[in-house]
């Protein structure tokens, strides 16, 4: 299966990505959740590592990009960069699992970011991070 | 030693040079791995740093199977295309049942990324 054969599941719609890497490892889904918004991956093959469980690096890209969609979207599309993230494993979603993240805002200055996002595969979690993120062009 | 697979084969792929105890992984900055500002993107230094520093754990673990328990990662600096990115790993600490480990990745030579991770020994009770 690779990036461009996994189907929209029931619900979402696909985010139009700008960065070629997010791009590149694949795509990311999007709905809302009674005003909260829930961002996706399905777990795909080229997604695990050698052990046969999800690669840490692709759930702490899809963290960077979910988390990144509070950081900039709901912080009226001001540009931002990650200063910091910080991930914790609680069990590793397998193939074809739909990884969800809750993201929300648990500060905000006027040049940094304090997002923090629940991830969880059918409702179970399977992953928590914070992260601080930098807004461009602040002092 | 391990060699890259899977999601490391496909995203970089990642380089493995070992040199006594020490291993180093390295890429090549090019255009799938930028994000929409033209550097690279926070994902793939990520993948980089939980790569060294897994490897790391898994050869300090040994025969025992570990896993990423936490990772943390800051960004220090950007990474250019074009740039070489590099990573290397120690063992902070080391007990019967965890393993602790820092990292540092530097794209030309010039600071990119810091990174910590704890690593579970054994399986998980």
């Amino acid at each position: 299966m690779s990036a461009a054969d996994i189907a929209v599941p029931e619900g979402f719609f696909a985010q139009e990505l700008h960065d070629p890497f997010e791009r590149f490892v694949g795509p990311i889904f999007e709905r809302d959740e009674d005003g909260q918004r829930v961002v996706a991956f399905r777990v795909a093959e080229h997604h695990l590592g050698d052990d046969g469980l999800v690669h840490e690096g692709q759930l702490m890209t899809f963290a960077d990009a979910s988390l990144g969609c509070t950081a900039y979207w709901d912080n009226d599309h001001t540009p931002c960069v990650t200063l910091s993230m910080q991930v914790s494993f609680l069990a590793f979603p397998k193939l074809g699992d739909l990884v969800e993240c809750r993201a929300r805002f648990t500060r905000k200055t006027r040049s940094v970011l304090f997002v923090e996002g629940a991830f969880t595969v059918n409702g179970a979690p399977v992953m928590s991070a914070t992260s601080l993120w930098k807004i461009l062009g602040s002092k | 030693m391990t060699s890259p697979a899977g999601f490391e084969q496909f995203v970089g792929p990642i380089a493995y040079e070992q040199s006594g105890d020490d291993t180093k992984l390295s890429f090549t900055i090019a255009d799938q791995h930028l994000n929409g500002d033209g550097f690279l993107h926070g994902g793939m230094m990520m993948t980089l740093a939980s790569a060294v520093l897994g490897q790391l754990a898994r050869q300090s673990a040994g025969e025992a199977p570990s896993a990423p328990l936490s990772v943390n990662c800051d960004f220090v600096g950007p990474g250019k295309p074009g740039a070489k990115v590099s990573g290397t790993a120690e063992i902070t600490r080391r007990t019967r049942s965890v393993i602790f480990a820092s990292a540092e990745l530097r794209a030309d030579g010039q600071l990119m990324m810091t990174a910590t991770g704890v690593y579970r020994i054994g399986q998980e009770t």
